[in-house]
């Protein structure tokens, strides 16, 4: 018979419902059909940095307030941090997932705050490690993508030595580059770092001439980085004018210390970052400046910051308007004949193609024409070692050529025109140099997906917005136009970034997996998961901030 | 011991701080905003060392709070009104899970229409999923009954909330004791359970529980709330002994001769006193009892202090609908069985915080005193004709 009775106290037992024996002994994971796994996976502005830098790791370290190992991290892949906080567009800005939130972190910012500071502190270089090698390495130029070659093969222990035919080593970076935009302390600062490791320099040396040029037999390896330092012809009539040249030629000359005469009324053509160059400096020399563009201001290769910093100075822009004839008398300049274009179909830049309207040309006054429609490169050097393609150095994203031995980069082979890629160029070069002298092959580079948006999850970032340095730009000088920020600004810029792809010992994996499947190092980051215990629910995965964890199917049973 | 003068939502707060609260989970809601804002400010200032818990909700603020109890930590969270229903499925499973979270109920009545005033509707309608209720009468109960909660709560694994009365005492200031802390920590030691969640030692908690075992467990329950009579019994006694104030389960005032006695609580027993008082100076035989406890609730105190009387009039802020006041029907249910069975006059009064003067009161015991019997189960105060 059922037992009825008065409560007068609980029936044995605990008083809510709890497993008396550890869940441990429970071997859920064999409930399991998708898997978690931690990864690293590449984060945008790392796979978009030209230069290979490892942008995700020295925002981390800066972040942290590790000046040394942000700047060690730099320079792993770039001897020129403070100058590419200047003078590099940043793409990996334009890849960063943090526009989703609110505004990309300002990574080139960070960077230069990150060389100033460890100049402050005269933090030293990291040693090199490697034994001092005995083949020698020749490199031919000494802009940015030759630099950065012969900085890698002297960590590698190569003695390397680097001719130019300029006096100072440096290329665009100082004689294309003005100082507004780079200053020269800054540059020979860098510079001075590469001497510093034994590189050798021989300035003055121009390899391409039929006579006098070096002798380049001995080395066992030569990177070609000669660059593009010729400014296109205009081929449009009346360019032999007096008041017409090119706006690299004023630049080089203004960056030589020489004393340019310009003055009046100063028409730039071109819509690239040579135009906007030559167009501040002629600004700053005194003259009146409008920069005319045969497609619109928007479409103009011309980095938009550049462009911004150059109307807030004054410069005029004028758009769809092609230059058709220099007039002049006396041979002279006195003006420019243009015709009025229009947006047609796209072309395969996938920019509308400028189309001229028929019947609508009229004539600019001009004292003086700067033209900036591109550079090109001094075929008499390609012509010495038969690499010609198409104006360019023939060869592959090694720099190799048909020619064992000879690697050619930088603009000369890409024709990229940034300094990053022609850093990146050198670099890669240099392993390709390292491997071919030591008969190793070359590894190539991972072809991991990137970490997306989609990876993320952005309810554990907070909307803080991207810090911009002051800057008070004076159009009269050639100060710097763009200021840094101070180091604890740049360190607490570096905390927004999201560190994508990598695991930062957040702790939420470890804080939601019911399971309590997640065994958390954090100091050595290695967060294991339980295989025996974790369902895969997923929710790790799925609370992960920055899509360090992802899951895969498990194989069919 | 300091003294401040205080609202009754920043009496809770205090009480909450004293009790080392760990986690505090709460969604603001008007009366009982007060009461996180300060403890907000006191976890932000470092006066409470406690982690604070913004949510978007009332039912993640509870949740939050049984995650928190769950792992060991002690929790506190405040509501009102819609606030406290929109917790109904978390106010259940605290009581299945057997969590001490201890929770402040600013009553306000429940819409339709909308009301912020002060009315039992909300916490009464949830008499039944197994919660502590305590009554309070001003700010300085509030207080020690907050602190009192804890104890109790944690002794017989069961959470309680502590209720009190719209505006008349979240938004009124009183001067109120605030007992030092090492005074409360002599009296209300560290939350230890047996029982805990931990990935140190995972145990599984509230997994399924068929036919089987489920009948034990909520017999367990109905055991521990019937055994947390006489643990809050002890806890009040233990607390008079320390700070020397007492807030008994059921408080008989004036009632050792009383032919007529009044029932109520929250506010109006304060209101009611002065009634009282002023009936007793006049010769009159009334008396007042107040329930402070409502769940369990107290049927030997109860009894034993209406028994005397000729005729009981209780007042209720609130009403079952088809049914009638809910103090009342407890009331009745407790008396059913008394050998006397004097009538219960049951009076409606004071619903989304209409007044309940001194006149007020006094009009229910006139009445009550020239009535013989009820003429109707259920008494409406003061409707408008």
């Amino acid at each position: 018979m059922v037992s009825i009775k008065p409560l007068r106290s609980g029936p044995p037992g605990t008083p809510m419902a709890v497993s008396l024996r550890s869940t441990r002994e429970l071997a859920t994971g064999n409930w399991r059909t998708f898997r978690p796994e931690r990864v690293e996976r590449p984060s945008p502005c790392n796979l978009d940095c030209p230069a290979g830098t490892d942008v995700r790791a020295f925002l981390q370290f800066a972040a942290e307030g590790d000046v040394a190992r942000a700047w060690h991290t730099i320079r792993r892949h770039n001897p020129f941090p403070d100058i590419c906080g200047r003078v590099c567009y940043h793409p990996c800005e334009l890849a960063c997932n943090r526009t989703a939130l609110d505004e990309a972190v300002n990574i080139h910012a960070i960077e230069r705050a990150i060389a100033s500071e460890a100049s402050r502190r005269r933090i030293g270089p990291e040693p090199i490690a490697a034994p001092a090698l005995s083949p020698r390495v020749g490199i031919v130029g000494a802009g940015p993508a030759g630099l950065s070659c012969a900085y890698h093969l002297a960590r590698r222990g190569y003695p390397v030595t680097v001719f130019d035919d300029n006096v100072e080593p440096g290329g665009m970076l100082r004689y294309g580059i003005p100082r507004y935009r780079l200053p020269r302390r800054t540059l020979d600062r860098e510079i001075a770092m590469l001497s510093r490791m034994g590189i050798t320099f021989i300035s003055g040396a121009h390899v391409g001439a039929t006579s006098g040029a070096p002798d380049l037999s001995s080395y066992a390896a030569l990177f070609l980085a000669i660059g593009a330092q010729r400014s296109k012809r205009s081929r449009v009539p009346g360019d032999s004018l007096r008041g017409v040249r090119s706006g690299l030629d004023l630049l080089r000359e203004v960056n030589s210390g020489g004393s340019a005469p310009v003055f009046g009324r100063t028409i730039v053509i071109g819509g690239g970052n040579t135009a906007i160059d030559a167009a501040r400096v002629a600004l700053r020399l005194g003259a009146d400046v409008t920069v005319a563009y045969r497609r619109s201001t928007a479409d103009m290769p011309a980095h938009p910051d550049e462009v911004a910093q150059a109307r807030e100075e004054g410069i005029d822009f004028v758009q769809y308007v092609a230059p058709m004839k220099f007039v002049g008398s006396g041979g002279r300049l006195t003006g420019i004949e243009c015709q009025r274009m229009r947006p047609g179909e796209p072309d395969a830049s996938g920019r509308p193609r400028p189309e001229p309207i028929p019947g609508s040309t009229f004539t600019i006054t001009a004292d003086q024409a700067l033209t900036a429609i591109g550079e090109e490169v001094d075929v008499e050097t390609l012509h010495r070692f038969a690499l010609s393609n198409g104006g360019r150095l023939r060869a592959d994203r090694w720099g190799r050529t048909s020619r064992a031995g000879i690697f050619a980069g930088g603009d000369a082979a890409t024709g990229a025109g940034t300094v990053a890629e022609a850093i990146g160029s050198g670099r890669r070069a240099a392993d390709a140099i390292d491997a071919h002298l030591q008969g190793r092959d070359l590894v190539e580079e991972g072809t991991a997906e990137r970490v997306g948006r989609p990876d993320l999850n952005l309810f554990y970032f907070a909307p803080h917005p991207r810090a911009i340095p002051r800057s008070e730009p004076d159009p009269r000088t050639f100060d710097e136009v763009v200021a840094g920020l101070g180091w604890p600004q740049a360190v607490a810029e570096a905390q927004r970034c999201f560190t994508c792809g990598a695991c930062t010992a957040c702790d939420n994996c470890y804080v939601f997996c019911p399971d309590a499947a997640i065994v958390p190092n954090r100091a050595t980051l290695a967060y294991e998961i339980d295989l025996t215990h974790c369902k895969g629910c997923g929710i790790c995965a799925t609370e992960c901030p920055r899509g360090a964890i992802i899951l895969r199917p498990e194989e069919q049973r | 011991m300091t003294t401040k003068v205080l609202e009754g939502t920043h009496a809770i707060s205090w009480a909450v701080q004293r009790s080392r609260a760990a986690v505090i989970a709460a969604y603001p809601i008007t009366p009982s905003s007060g009461v996180v804002e300060l403890l907000a400010e006191m976890c932000a200032d470092g006066r409470l060392d406690a982690r604070f818990v913004a949510v978007e909700s009332e039912h993640s603020a509870l949740a939050t709070c049984a995650g928190a109890s769950q792992t060991g930590m002690r929790a506190f969270t405040a509501t009102s009104s819609h606030g406290l229903l929109y917790m109904h499925e978390m106010l259940h499973w605290c009581v299945g899970a057997r969590l001490p979270i201890v929770l402040a109920n600013v009553n306000r009545a429940v819409g339709s229409p909308w009301n912020i005033f002060a009315d039992q509707n909300d916490s009464l309608s949830q008499r039944d999923t197994g919660w502590l209720q305590y009554y309070c009468e001003d700010n300085q109960e509030v207080l020690d009954t907050i602190i009192q909660a804890y104890k109790v709560a944690e002794r017989v694994l069961l959470p309680a909330m502590v209720c009190l009365d719209a505006f008349f005492l979240s938004h009124t200031s009183e001067p109120v004791s605030i007992p030092e802390p090492h005074e409360v920590d002599a009296y209300l030691p560290p939350f230890a359970p047996d029982y805990f969640l931990s990935p140190d030692e995972p145990h599984a908690f509230g997994g399924l529980s068929a036919a089987d075992g489920y009948m034990e467990l909520r017999a367990r329950i109905d055991a521990a709330m019937r055994h947390a009579e006489q643990v809050a019994e002890e806890a009040d006694e233990e607390f008079g002994r320390l700070f020397g104030r007492r807030h008994p389960l059921v408080e008989a005032y004036k009632t050792d001769d009383a032919d007529i006695v009044l029932v109520a609580s929250g506010t109006v027993a304060g209101t009611a006193r002065e009634v009282i008082d002023a009936r007793r100076a006049r010769g009159e035989r009334v008396g007042l009892v107040k329930i402070h406890l409502f769940r369990p609730f107290p049927f030997t105190p109860i009894r034993r202090a209406v028994s005397g009387a000729k005729k009981i009039a209780i007042i209720d802020r609130n009403i079952s609908f088809g049914h009638g006041g809910i103090m009342a029907s407890e009331l009745r249910s407790a008396m059913c069985a008394h050998p006397l069975a004097p009538p219960i006059f049951s009076f409606i009064a004071g619903l989304g915080g209409r007044d309940i003067t001194p006149q007020t009161i006094d009009d229910v015991v006139a009445h009550t005193i020239q009535q013989e019997q009820p003429e109707a189960d259920t008494l409406w105060v003061g409707l408008k004709e």
